[in-house]
Formats: structure tokens, C-alpha cells, sequence
């Protein structure tokens, strides 16, 4: 069962999740959620290719471990940025932050 | 005898002199005027030595030295320029070279209260360059640079006294009248280039080309259509019907530049060039010959419209300026009926006797201070002694009495015409000098009669100090000038023309008969009165006269109906079309940058939607791979 | 074992997605999150990723996920309102999806042949090793990155000094009802 194939078509329907979430959701803090998910997915990723493909490294694993410190230090920053949309547009509905249409 | 390489640099440096004289004039003696003077006189000095020497030095009729330097392409596409000796150009160079000192020398006097006469004698020698540049030019396109060059000397004498809007008006109308002409030039050049690949004289002469000047070129052969369009610069240049208009509007000028220029030099410039295409006579075709023809009968018509003309001109330089469009038309008769050499015969006697004429007249104008010859009468003109003989001997001359040298070069022509058969060209000739006489000696006689109401006061006109010299030297000239070209022309040309003898005895008398009928009748008119002026019965004749023909009218005519109009047509096709497909465009790329700006929204999901499809896209052409 | 731990994080880390991107109410997908950030710990079991594993659950689904929680919990109750759906967005959002699938899917299904995982898993002193020897330079500069990102968080989201409230008061449209 754990296969090589089944790891990546897993990650690959997951990724597909956030991308469907990514362009449907229209809290910003939604939208967090599903680029979270998107990350997951790519460790998912790395991790299978570390194991299937390149046994007794271990950059892949390492990969993942930086990709959720990146992953925490983007989630701390994406919610102080909705803080000043917030101040800015009393919203967090991202279809208002449109001040650069034209 | 020189060396080859001698005779080359003594060539070059007669020519460099002048445009070394208008280089250091304009750089350092523009407000120096007795500077300018020097310099400008001790080039044409320099010049003259040069040209005397060359010349002088000719013995064989087959004399030729030709050097060119590579400009833009080497030889036999002719890109080059270089200097051609033979006794045609050191002919011509040698009368530039006399007239102009002469002139120069002349204008020390004329021009002497003039404040600018820096820059004028700095024109005299750009102009001295371009025409001698063009004299001794090698090929056809050196030829055309300095003719322009002319043209350009001659536009900036014309319009010296730029202060006055007659002036400037007349350099404008020579300039583009001119122009006109030497798009013929031009036109002509490329065909040559086109047809044979060769500018050089000596290329386009050459037996073997006989062939390429036969084959043809839509109907008719090269030669009759570089025969045309070089006939189009010549009567611009050498003012023949219709495009004479400008000469005597270019009277405006100082005198010494229509001795110069507009008598002896530049207008003669065509006719030169006739001389030196003359062996399309020999290697062209039947058509050739015949479009050469046409081209004298033009050159006759000119020379009795113009003749009538200058029968009612009361301005002194008019009737000479006439006078010298008639005498063209002679020269160019001459050439066009297959008499080169009489054709330059009289090109060479005809420089000394009207600039003789040109610069009596310019003493008579600087004295009275007034162009017009019951003016000049009347302030005593008479009493001026080296003027009137000038008059005199410059008037049997033009009007062709033995001995003087007029008579030795129209005879020529009348005899080649006559021995020809050509009996129309020949009558016309013989009505051509009647007229021509009658007009001089009137100029002659209305100084001499004056009005007996109006006395002047007899306040003593005085001649120029430094006009005795050339009028002088130029009176001898026009005396001996005829004898010497009979001497010395067999050294310099194959006479084709025998002496026919007894045609020679024939038209000599018929000519001289002419001469004394139009003399006499003058005189009886303007001096005598004992005959009616012609002219004042036949009041529409005199009218056709007085406004020279209606040629001017014409001329605006042309311009205000077709020309402008055209223009007109173009510039609004410039700005509806060209302007409107350039608007266009700009149109174009702002409703299309308008277009694409809808893309941007603003909103971010959409941006990120488009470029992950871009990415998907990417990735599926990759993987295809 | 592994199997049964491969198939537990795939329905977690699956259901768990779905619920993320499909409910309305935030909560639930917070909810979501946390169940796929779990899924996927347990998914690096059997592929010898103890210690990322462990890492993952302690890091994402401790401090990303709870951060996020807390933000839900600051928040006011957007869940509580209904909302119009747009139709047009729902499409675009499937559409991208459907063509972003085309060749992911295809270059997961066309990864060669695994070798066996015959090899043991990598330990933790080889993952401590690798951090100090190779991958040293981005062990270092994640540290600083991560200083940065706090100390931009904090500049970002701070109040402007007195005299810009005034001028962004004006500026501001009106509190209103606010919206999802």
C-alpha cells in the first residue's frame, strides 16, 4: 500500500484541495487555511521522494522541517497583515481589497 | 614642355587658388575688405598663371590629360573626382580664368563703397572654384556637383544686395528656374549610370561605345534620352526658351557679377557641356542627331524672341542681358546643328565682348548712379571717354563687323548652316543679326542723343580708377580675340569644318550687309528721327515686346494652377493618410492597452487563478517533451 | 503496521481537506486543518519521518494551527450570516482546479518504479549532523528570518501613532455589518 505512487497522487488531491480552497474562499483567514494546506502537501511530497528515491539521505526530510518553520514564520505575517486590512477597509473579505484594479 | 605630372598639379592648384581665397576670406577677412581684395585678386592671379600656361602649352588637337581619385567608387563606375586637360576644358578655363581677374580687378572700383565687399569677393571665389571645377571636371558627376555649386555662387551674387526685395526676389527665381534644369542633369546622370555603369568622359566617348548609345531604352535609344534631359539642364542653365525668365531678372545684381556670370561664365556653362557630349553627333544614332536639331531650331527661336525684347528694354543691363540669351541661342544653334567648334567659337569671343559690354555699362550706372540709359544720356554719359569707345568697340563687335570678333564667330556658324542647306536656321540666322544690330546701335544712339530740353548741370561724372584696365584690356580683346582663336584652333581642334571658300565670302557680305541694314535703320530712328519708331504703329507687337512675351506670366500661371494646386493635393494626403495612420497607431496601442487593463481587477484570487493555469500549461508542454 | 497507519492519515489528511475548503463556518475549517496537519504526521510514519512527524505536530498543528484558532476566536462571528453564494467564482475555482490536476496528476502517475526501502530510516543524529554540516547556511538564515517575520508582524499590525488615526478615520469607509 505505501507506495511511492499512492504517496504522490495523495499529496497531489490534497494540493488540489488548496488550490480549490484558495480561489473559492473569500475570508482571508480561509484563504490561510487552504495555502496551509498547499505546504502540507509539498512536505508530503519531499518526505515520499526522501524514502522511495533517495533512501540513506536525508535532504528531504530536512526540507520538510524547514518548510513548516517557513510555514509558521508566513502564518505569523499573513495575520498581521489581515490586523491592517482590517483597519484599512473594515473588512476581511478579500474581493474589497481591490484598490489596485485599472 | 611640362611633364605630364606638372601639367596635373599646375591644373590642381589653379583650381584649389580660388576656394583657398574664399576658405581664408571668410575665415579672416569678412570685415577687412582690402584683405579680402588681396587675397581674392592674388588667387585669380595664381589662376591665371595656371590656366595661361596650361593653355598656351597645347600643340595637338588629341592633347589629353585625365586624373581621377576615387571618391565613393572606383573607376569605371566613375564615383570619382579628378581634372580632364584638353585643350576644350583648358579652353574654357582659360576665359574663367581672364574674365574673372578682370572682374575682380574691375569691382575694386565698383564695389568700393559697398561695407560688405568682404563677402563679396569671398562669393566671387567660391564661384570661380565651382566653374572651373566644373571646366576641368572629368566625369559626369563632378560636373553636376559644381554646376549646383554654380547655381549656388550664383543665387548669393544675384541676391548680394540682399537689402533689396527686387534682389533677393530675382537669386530665388534664377535658383529655382535653374533647379528646374538641373533635374534634367540629374536625370540624365542616372541614366548613364544605369545604362553603362560609367560617368567618365573618357569612357562615354570611346568609339567602342557607339553600340551601348544605340540600344534602346522604351522606344527610343540612351542617346536621345540623355540628350533630352541634359537639353533640359542646358536651357535652364544657358537660358533658352522657356526657361530664360531669370536672366534678365538677374540684372538685380552687382554689374561685375553679370559680367562675370551671367555673361561670359555660367551661362555659358551649358554650352559648354553641349560641347563636351558632342561626340553623341558621331556615335549616336540618326534620332540623336535629329533631337540635336531640335534642340537649334529651339536655341533660333530663342535668340529672335529675345533679340525683339531687347528692343524696347530702357534699362541699360537688360538689353544686354537679352542680348546675351540671344547669343546663347547662337552658341547652342551652332553646336545643335553639328558645328562644335563654331559653337565654342563664339562662346569664346562672345565672353570678351559682353563682359566688355556688361562692364561699360556697369562704369556708365556707377557714374550716373541709374540704370537707365535716357538717365545715364542725360547726366552726360557721353563725356565719359574709355566708356564710349568700350561702347563702341564692344557694340561692332556684337553686332559682328569685321575685323572685330564677333564677326569671325557668327560668320562661322552662318557658314556651317549655309553649307548645311539649312536654309530656315540660316535665314532665321541672318534675321537674328538684323535684329541684334539694331538694338545695339540703338543703346549707341540714345546716349549720344540727348534730349535737348534737359541739359544736366554737366556735373562731371568720373570713371573708376581701377575700371580702365579692364575695359581696356577687354576692348583689345574683342578687336584681336577672333584672329587669335584662327590661329591657334588648329593646335586645339580637328577642323572638321573646311574652309569653304567661297560660302565663307557669301555669308561674310550677306552678314555685314544685315548688320548695316539694322545699324542704319537705328540710326535713322533714334538718331536721325528721321523714320517713326516700328514699333509704335504695331502697338500689340509692342506690347508682346515691352512684356517680354508674357513669359513671366506664364511662369505664375504654371505655378498658381498646377503647381501649387499639387502641392496642395500632397499635403493633404500627408495629412489625412500619413498623419491619420500614424494618429492610428497611437489610437490603436491606447484602445488595446485600455482593452488589456480590464484584466486587472485588483483582485488578488484572480491574479493567482491565471498564473497557477499558466504554470498547469507550462508543465504539460514540459512533460510532453 | 504500516499499511494501517498509511490508510488512518490518508482518510485523516483527505477528510480533513475537504472539510477545510468546503465549510462555511471557519471553525469547522480550522477543525479541518487540524485534522489534515494530524493526517499528515501520520502519514510520515511508514516512510521512516518519526522525528518530522513529531515536529509537525508539535510546530504546525501546536503553534500554526492555534495561532490561527486565535484568530477565529478574536474575531466576530462571520459564520453567523448568510451568505449569497457566487456562482461564477465557484466555477472559475473549479475549473482552475480541474486544469491544474491535468499535469500534476500526470507526472505523479508517471514517477518511476520505487526502489525498496530496504535502507533503515534516517536517524535523528543524522537529521541533527545534516542540519550543522550541509544544510548549516539555511539553518542559520531561517533563524534570522524568523526574527524578521516577528518583528514585521509586529510593525505591520501595530496602531499608527494619533495624528494617522485621525487621517485614516476619515479615510475609512464606516464600520458596517462585515462580512465573511
Amino acid at each position: 500500500m505505501t507506495t511511492l505512487t499512492s504517496y504522490l497522487v495523495l499529496s497531489v488531491i490534497l494540493f488540489l484541495f488548496g488550490v480549490f480552497g484558495l480561489m473559492e474562499r473569500r475570508n482571508l483567514v480561509g484563504l490561510l487555511i487552504s495555502v496551509e494546506l498547499m505546504l502540507n502537501a509539498a512536505s508530503i511530497n519531499f518526505m515520499a521522494f526522501n524514502h522511495f528515491m533517495f533512501p540513506g539521505t536525508v535532504t528531504g526530510q530536512i526540507m520538510t522541517l524547514f518548510v513548516i518553520g517557513l510555514a509558521a514564520a508566513e502564518a505569523t505575517l499573513f495575520l498581521a497583515i489581515v490586523f491592517a486590512v482590517y483597519r484599512h477597509y473594515r473588512s476581511v473579505n478579500v474581493e474589497r481589497v481591490d484598490h489596485l484594479r485599472g | 614642355m611640362l611633364s605630364e605630372a606638372t601639367q596635373i598639379q599646375l591644373g590642381i592648384v589653379t583650381i584649389l587658388s580660388p576656394i583657398t581665397s574664399f576658405a581664408l576670406i571668410v575665415a579672416f577677412a569678412l570685415r577687412r575688405p582690402t584683405l579680402a581684395k588681396l587675397i581674392s585678386l592674388g588667387a585669380a592671379t595664381v589662376s591665371l598663371i595656371g590656366a595661361s600656361t596650361l593653355l598656351w602649352g597645347v600643340n595637338d588637337p588629341d592633347f589629353r590629360i585625365a586624373a581621377s581619385w576615387a571618391w565613393l567608387l572606383k573607376e569605371p563606375a566613375g564615383l570619382s573626382i579628378g581634372i580632364l586637360l584638353d585643350p576644350l576644358s583648358l579652353v574654357m578655363l582659360w576665359v574663367v580664368a581672364v574674365i574673372a581677374w578682370l572682374v575682380q580687378w574691375y569691382s575694386l572700383s565698383y564695389m568700393e563703397e559697398d561695407e560688405r565687399q568682404g563677402k563679396f569677393f569671398a562669393f566671387i571665389s567660391l564661384f570661380c572654384f565651382a566653374m572651373m571645377g566644373f571646366t576641368i571636371a572629368p566625369n559626369l558627376l563632378q560636373s553636376f556637383m559644381c554646376w549646383e555649386l554654380v547655381g549656388l555662387g550664383s543665387y548669393l551674387l544675384i541676391g548680394f544686395w540682399n537689402h533689396l526685395p527686387s534682389a533677393a526676389t530675382a537669386a530665388r527665381k534664377a535658383f529655382v528656374v535653374t533647379r528646374l534644369g538641373d533635374l534634367g542633369f540629374f536625370v540624365a546622370l542616372l541614366l548613364a549610370w544605369s545604362g553603362f555603369g560609367a560617368l567618365d568622359f573618357g569612357l562615354l566617348s570611346d568609339s567602342g561605345m557607339a553600340s551601348s548609345w544605340k540600344t534602346t531604352l522604351a522606344g527610343y535609344d540612351y542617346g536621345v534620352w540623355i540628350s533630352l534631359a541634359l537639353f533640359l539642364a542646358v536651357i535652364g542653365k544657358s537660358a533658352q526658351f522657356p526657361l530664360y525668365g531669370w536672366l534678365p531678372d538677374a540684372m538685380e545684381g552687382p554689374t561685375p557679377v553679370s559680367a562675370l556670370i551671367h555673361a561670359a561664365t555660367m551661362v555659358a556653362a551649358g554650352v559648354y557641356l553641349l560641347a563636351r557630349m558632342g561626340f553623341l553627333l558621331v556615335l549616336g544614332s540618326e534620332s540623336t542627331v535629329a533631337v540635336w536639331r531640335g534642340l537649334a531650331g529651339l536655341a533660333m527661336l530663342t535668340a529672335l524672341m529675345s533679340g525683339a525684347v531687347a528692343i524696347v528694354q530702357s534699362d541699360i543691363k537688360r538689353v544686354f542681358a537679352y542680348s546675351t540669351i540671344s547669343q546663347l541661342g547662337y552658341m547652342v544653334v551652332g553646336i545643335g546643328s553639328g558645328a562644335v567648334v563654331a559653337g565654342m567659337m563664339h562662346l569664346f569671343t562672345h565672353a570678351f565682348f559682353k563682359a566688355l559690354l556688361f562692364l561699360t555699362a556697369g562704369a556708365f550706372i556707377h557714374a550716373a548712379h541709374s540704370n537707365s540709359i535716357t538717365d545715364i544720356a542725360r547726366a552726360g554719359g557721353a563725356k565719359l571717354k574709355l566708356p564710349m569707345i568700350a561702347l563702341t568697340v564692344g557694340s561692332l563687335a556684337l553686332m559682328g563687323f569685321f575685323p572685330f570678333a564677333g564677326f569671325y564667330s557668327k560668320d562661322a556658324i552662318l557658314e556651317h548652316l549655309f553649307a548645311e542647306g539649312d536654309w530656315i536656321l540660316f535665314g532665321a540666322a541672318l534675321l537674328g543679326v538684323l535684329i541684334t544690330s539694331y538694338y545695339t546701335a540703338r543703346v549707341i544712339f540714345l546716349m549720344l542723343k540727348v534730349p535737348e530740353d534737359k541739359h544736366e548741370h554737366g556735373h562731371h561724372l568720373h570713371l573708376g580708377s581701377w575700371m580702365k584696365l579692364p575695359l581696356t584690356v577687354l576692348a583689345v580683346a574683342s578687336l584681336v580675340a577672333g584672329n587669335i582663336w584662327l590661329l591657334k584652333s588648329h593646335s586645339w581642334f580637328h577642323i572638321h569644318e573646311a574652309e569653304h571658300g567661297s560660302a565663307a565670302l557669301i555669308t561674310a557680305i550677306v552678314s555685314t550687309l544685315c548688320a548695316l541694314t539694322g545699324a542704319y535703320y537705328s540710326a535713322r530712328v533714334f538718331y536721325w528721327k528721321s523714320s517713326p519708331d516700328p514699333l509704335a504703329t504695331m502697338t500689340g507687337v509692342a506690347t508682346l515686346l515691352r512684356e517680354k512675351w508674357y513669359l513671366d506670366e506664364a511662369y505664375s500661371v504654371i505655378v498658381h494652377k498646377v503647381y501649387l494646386p499639387f502641392t496642395a493635393m500632397l499635403q493633404r494626403f500627408e495629412l489625412t493618410i500619413v498623419k491619420g495612420a500614424l494618429d492610428g497607431v497611437g489610437k490603436v496601442s491606447m484602445s488595446t492597452a485600455r482593452m488589456l487593463a480590464r484584466a486587472m481587477t485588483g483582485e488578488v484570487q484572480q491574479y493567482v487563478g491565471v498564473s497557477f493555469v499558466v504554470v498547469a500549461a507550462v508543465l504539460l508542454i514540459i512533460l510532453n517533451r | 503496521m504500516n499499511d494501517f497507519l498509511f490508510i488512518v492519515g490518508l482518510l485523516t489528511a483527505l477528510g480533513g481537506g475537504l472539510l477545510a475548503v468546503i465549510a462555511r463556518n471557519l471553525f469547522h475549517a480550522a477543525i479541518g486543518l487540524a485534522a489534515t496537519l494530524a493526517g499528515t504526521a501520520c502519514l510520515f510514519v511508514p516512510i521512516g519521518g518519526e522525528f518530522v512527524a513529531v515536529i509537525q505536530v508539535l510546530v504546525y498543528l501546536g503553534a500554526v494551527a492555534v495561532s490561527i484558532v486565535f484568530i477565529l476566536m478574536l474575531s466576530p462571528p462571520f459564520y453567523l450570516k448568510r451568505v449569497h453564494r457566487n456562482a461564477l467564482k465557484l466555477l472559475g475555482a473549479v475549473i482552475v482546479t480541474l486544469v491544474v490536476a491535468v499535469p500534476l496528476f500526470a507526472a505523479a502517475l508517471a514517477a518511476g518504479p520505487a526502489k525498496g526501502s530496504t535502507a533503515a530510516a534516517p536517524t535523528v543524529q543524522q537529521i541533527g549532523r545534516a542540519l550543522l554540516t550541509e544544510f548549516v547556511f539555511p539553518f542559520e538564515i531561517i533563524s534570522v528570518l524568523l526574527t524578521v517575520a516577528i518583528i514585521g508582524a509586529i510593525v505591520i499590525a501595530r496602531d499608527l501613532p494619533e495624528d494617522e488615526q485621525a487621517v485614516l478615520a476619515e479615510k475609512v469607509p464606516a464600520v458596517k455589518e462585515v462580512d465573511a
